[in-house]
């Protein structure tokens, strides 16, 4: 029934000119906030922002962290919080508030801290998504594309990898490995962290991507591509990889938002990269057991994580909503 | 006010009266008027048929008469009297009080429809049990004997059974057995056959007309076939673009159609005595955007008669005969229509 | 039937697979005698004992008959003891058992309770001021990672108004009620909180696209009242997401607390998991997580087996 021009439409309709205008503005702060950090987190070398120096350090390992220690300066709250008061002995004519973040026990600016761990998290994040992009996408790719046998293993696969809760499955692949090496410095490199959080992220984009794949391999341009003699690794690649891509970029920036919190997750749980390189879930962890004195050392990364995630999430929400093929309402 | 409106107000005893009836659409685009002044009145028992092509405001109209729709976005302006109650200043809860128990409403597709999760049984009793009070048990043998009034045989199984479970045709008579459960004194039927298979829907309206004579039912059917109307209505109203353009009572509609957009309505009825393969006449162009409905006729447009006068002047509904009104300016019969005749090739004269 | 079937072949299959995989993890992880050793504690221990040891965990045999060994010892509930300490296997797992069960529920409660009657409202009003209310919020908490939650919370409630304990006790709900609500509240709030916003999000989605079906309409020409046309009508067909997001949880929360457990220093499984991998405990650790895998699993199929009475049409095969 064509009456299409008299249906009582979406009441979202009307709303949505005024509406749109309120997530203008959220969208536009959310990706102002995220070029903030991945610059900071790119430059944090050597942006005037950031306070840090490799000189103190004999060392180049030890500088991992790039900021300036000061002890003096140890535990000072953020120079707006007016309402804390810093536990260390003030010394000289140290100031009992300091920076834009504080500092934390050693000395070191919060806030470049953050920047710096910015890098790290964002690196983590990123390294793992793509990886988790590359491998799980092919498998999805072969799985949705081939059919039948291929498939059902593939999926059977990662039906195992999906029965494992998936923090546990991350710690248990982290603790493998810990396992394995033997040094006793117990010091974790970055490496078994990005395997762990690959892994986690393997077995949902393969379904998605498999599921995307399935519904394009019906289609007739594939079968014309297939009477044409294509093989089968071109029309994965020339044909369905484009129509899949979407799906797979939204869900690589959501899913990056979701490795960025795994990682503090296990970092919080002592599971990450060991000090003195910060990771936003490593600062946290290390500021738990001074909340009553000085909060702000695991305060103030957490808000910074908590932006930096729900802009990824509204962004990425944003995205989704852009690529929708958007269905008559009633 | 028009002619029609005072003749109106002057009757009593009037089942459903609608005076002046404008229903418009808040949307990004516009407002969409879908009803633009709408007046008629329904006697107890008697069956009204509104007709019009898809997008002429005929759906709006029947949910609009009957306060179903929503408040957001909706202006309703006019009043609609059901038995001297004024239903438009109705609160929801009073209108809930009315809706299934004295008017009800049958829709076009009985598949989506009926609740696809809830058994056909416990949808039957629900108005039984909301407006009438029944108890499960009660409502259960009410409904066993309605499902045999509508011609569904072995009601005991059906009552459990799921809407997928149904036959197209028996989900319409399902539909129609929960509008009649507590004897309501009027019934939309919103294109109920337009759904359903050609061979199925003669059975429909033939049972609804069956169930609107034995329980004294009045009866507004809205559908745009002429040839539902024709021969299960006594009145019939003709819409266009949110307006009535001829209204008459059915017979006389058929013997003498006014209003051009009738006559083509009735043209583009396939015919059994033309011969095969005689192409279908269509009416030519599409609906007018009801955001901003042209000044004059709104059908001039797609009229083979229309002059400027049409073009500049809205027509005012007249009278022609009893209970006939339509408003054109060169109707059928007059010297405009028989001008274009001859030019058209085709007898002067009524068909 | 044979729906039902199809989904406890499944369900067979991943056991295995799981069970497997654990087992052939042990194995692979390199000097794992050395670390079993290690973790026996302090003290001289002699070949035999050390002998004895390393027998009893199979950990010489090949593969194949490793796993053999390590199914029967799983159906047997022959669990064994921690290296440290000596504690049998199977009462540590119980005990976490009991306190990640027991944060699982109380965290569905309160999320449902929550999210349920919100959800209506926000869809039946939708576009209202509730609506866009509490989408906005419910998007803020499901951004929110529960360690940041948890510290939040922690320093607001625990540490700055001394309201409720930092330390976690698991007191049982019988001997003293007030200590265990003032124990639990926080950590099923933290967990209950992001889980509450999820399910809000979905349920709400499907109750605006159901209540612009035919058959609403069709039940309020009938007179049907709004609170029955929500509870009743609107809500069933809805409850799919929601449903399968529940389900999903009921595995991951039992083992995925982890963070929660460790912020508020709760015993769960999750916690215990993780310490047992500091320690090295590796039978811990195997029989953990493969109850842990059981737990998700079963909780999915019989997820599948509801859906079969929510919606008659996937029992009968076709789905409208």
């Amino acid at each position: 029934m064509s009456e299409s021009t008299v249906e009582i439409p979406e009441a979202a309709d009307v709303r949505k000119p005024r509406f749109r205008q309120r997530g203008r503005i959220t969208k536009w702060i959310s990706a102002i906030w995220l070029v903030f950090i991945v610059v900071s987190a790119v430059g944090a070398s050597f942006l005037p922002y950031v306070k840090h120096s490799c000189d103190q350090f004999s060392d180049k390992d030890k500088c991992s962290t790039h900021v300036k220690t000061n002890p003096l300066l140890s535990e000072r709250p953020p120079s707006w919080a007016f309402f804390s008061d810093t536990t260390r002995p003030v010394v000289g004519d140290a100031p009992e508030r300091y920076g834009l973040f504080g500092t934390d026990t050693n000395g070191y600016d919060l806030f470049s801290r953050t920047m710096f761990g910015a890098r790290n998290s964002l690196l983590i994040g990123a390294m793992s998504i793509l990886f988790g992009i590359l491998i799980g996408g092919t498998l999805g790719l072969v799985a949705g594309y081939l059919g039948k046998r291929v498939d059902k293993v593939i999926d059977t696969i990662m039906n195992i990898f999906l029965a494992f809760p998936a923090l546990l499955l991350a710690i248990f692949i982290v603790g493998f490995f810990d396992s394995s090496t033997t040094s006793e410095a117990q010091s974790r490199s970055i490496v078994p962290i990005v395997i762990a959080l690959v892994i986690l992220s393997i077995p949902p984009i393969a379904r998605l991507v498999r599921a995307n794949t399935m519904v394009y391999a019906q289609r007739e341009f594939v079968l014309a591509a297939r009477s044409l003699g294509a093989k089968s690794g071109r029309i994965i690649i020339r044909e369905i990889l484009p129509n899949v891509m979407p799906a797979m970029v939204t869900f690589a920036i959501t899913g990056m938002a979701i490795l960025i919190v795994a990682e503090g997750a296990l970092a919080y749980l002592g599971l990450s990269v060991t000090a003195p390189t910060p990771t936003w879930g490593a600062m946290i962890f290390g500021g738990q057991t001074k909340l009553e004195t000085a909060w702000w050392i695991s305060i103030m990364p957490s808000i910074v994580l908590f932006l930096t995630v729900l802009s990824i999430n509204l962004l990425g929400d944003a995205l989704n909503e852009k690529f929708r093929i958007r269905e008559a309402i009633g | 006010m028009s002619s029609l409106q005072t003749a109106l107000r002057r009757e009593s005893g009037t089942l459903l009266k609608v005076e002046d009836l404008k229903t418009h659409f808040v949307t990004a685009g516009g407002i969409v008027r879908a009803v633009d002044g709408v007046s008629f009145s329904l006697q107890h028992g008697q069956r009204l048929g509104i007709v019009g092509e898809s997008g002429c405001g005929k759906t709006v109209l029947s949910r609009s008469v009957m306060g179903l729709l929503p408040r957001r976005n909706v202006i309703r302006t006019g009043s609609v009297y059901f038995e001297e109650r004024e239903l438009t200043s109705m609160s929801l809860r009073e209108r809930q009080t009315i809706w299934g128990a004295e008017m009800a409403m049958i829709f076009q597709d009985p598949m989506t429809s009926l609740n696809p999760v809830m058994k056909i049984g416990k949808q039957l009793s629900e108005p039984l049990r909301i407006h009438l009070g029944s108890s499960r048990e009660n409502a259960r043998q009410i409904v066993y004997k309605l499902l045999q009034d509508v011609g569904i045989p072995e009601p005991e199984k059906r009552f459990d059974q799921y809407a997928h479970e149904l036959s197209g045709g028996m989900r319409q008579r399902v539909m129609i057995a929960m509008a009649l459960a507590c004897g309501p004194s009027v019934l939309f039927a919103d294109e109920p056959t337009t759904a359903l298979d050609v061979t199925v829907q003669a059975q429909i309206l033939d049972l609804i007309e069956y169930q609107c004579r034995e329980r004294q039912m009045s009866l507004v059917l809205v559908t745009h076939d002429l040839g539902v109307v024709a021969g299960h209505t006594d009145q019939i109203i003709v819409m266009y673009a949110g307006r009535i353009v001829e209204v008459a009572p059915t017979p006389m509609l058929f013997s003498n159609m006014k209003m051009p957009y009738t006559e083509a309505l009735f043209q583009s009825i396939p015919k059994l005595e033309e011969p095969s393969h005689t192409r279908l006449t269509t009416i030519g162009g599409r609906p007018p955007n009801l955001i901003s409905p042209p000044d004059g006729c709104r059908f001039s447009p797609r009229c083979p008669y229309t002059t400027d006068k049409c073009i500049k002047e809205e027509p005012e509904l007249q009278k022609v005969g009893v209970d006939h009104y339509f408003a054109c300016h060169h109707p059928v019969g007059s010297d405009r229509w028989k001008e274009v005749q001859v030019t058209l090739g085709r007898r002067t004269g009524g068909r | 039937m044979r729906y039902f079937l199809q989904k406890f072949a499944q369900l067979i299959l991943v056991v295995f697979a799981v069970t497997f995989t654990v087992s052939l993890a042990l194995g692979a992880i390199p000097n794992s005698e050395e670390r079993i050793i290690a973790a026996k504690g302090s003290g001289a221990i002699n070949e035999e004992e050390k002998n004895k040891l390393l027998d009893s965990l199979n950990l010489r045999e090949p593969t194949l008959v490793q796993y053999g060994y390590f199914v029967q010892d799983l159906v047997t509930l022959d669990w064994g003891v921690t290296l440290n300490g000596n504690q049998p296997i199977k009462s540590s797992i119980s005990d976490g058992l009991k306190i990640s069960v027991r944060l699982m529920v109380y965290a569905q409660l309160v999320a449902l309770l929550i999210a349920i009657p919100a959800a209506l409202l926000a869809a039946y009003r939708n576009g209202g001021l509730f609506d866009r209310f509490s989408t906005t919020v419910s998007f803020g908490f499901i951004s929110t990672p529960n360690y940041v939650l948890a510290t939040v919370l922690g320093l607001l409630l625990t540490v700055r108004w001394k309201i409720f304990p930092a330390i976690s006790d698991d007191v049982g709900f019988f001997e003293a009620p007030w200590d265990h609500f003032l124990n639990f509240f926080l950590p099923t709030i933290v967990l209950a909180l992001p889980l509450a916003a999820t399910y809000l999000r979905l349920l709400r989605a499907d109750l605006v696209n159901t209540l612009q079906s035919d058959f609403i309409t069709t039940a309020r020409a009938k007179g049907v009242s709004t609170s029955r046309i929500l509870f009743g009508h609107a809500l069933r067909p809805s409850l799919f997401s929601l449903v399968t997001a529940a389900a999903v949880n009921v595995g991951a929360l039992v083992g995925g607390s982890v963070v929660v457990e460790t912020a508020f220093n709760l015993n769960g499984l999750g916690r215990r998991t993780v310490l047992g991998i500091f320690a090295s405990e590796f039978r811990l650790v195997q029989i953990t997580v493969v109850v842990l895998a059981l737990v998700y699993v079963v909780t999915n199929f019989l997820v599948d087996i509801v859906y079969g009475f929510l919606d008659p049409r996937v029992r009968a095969g076709r789905l409208g």
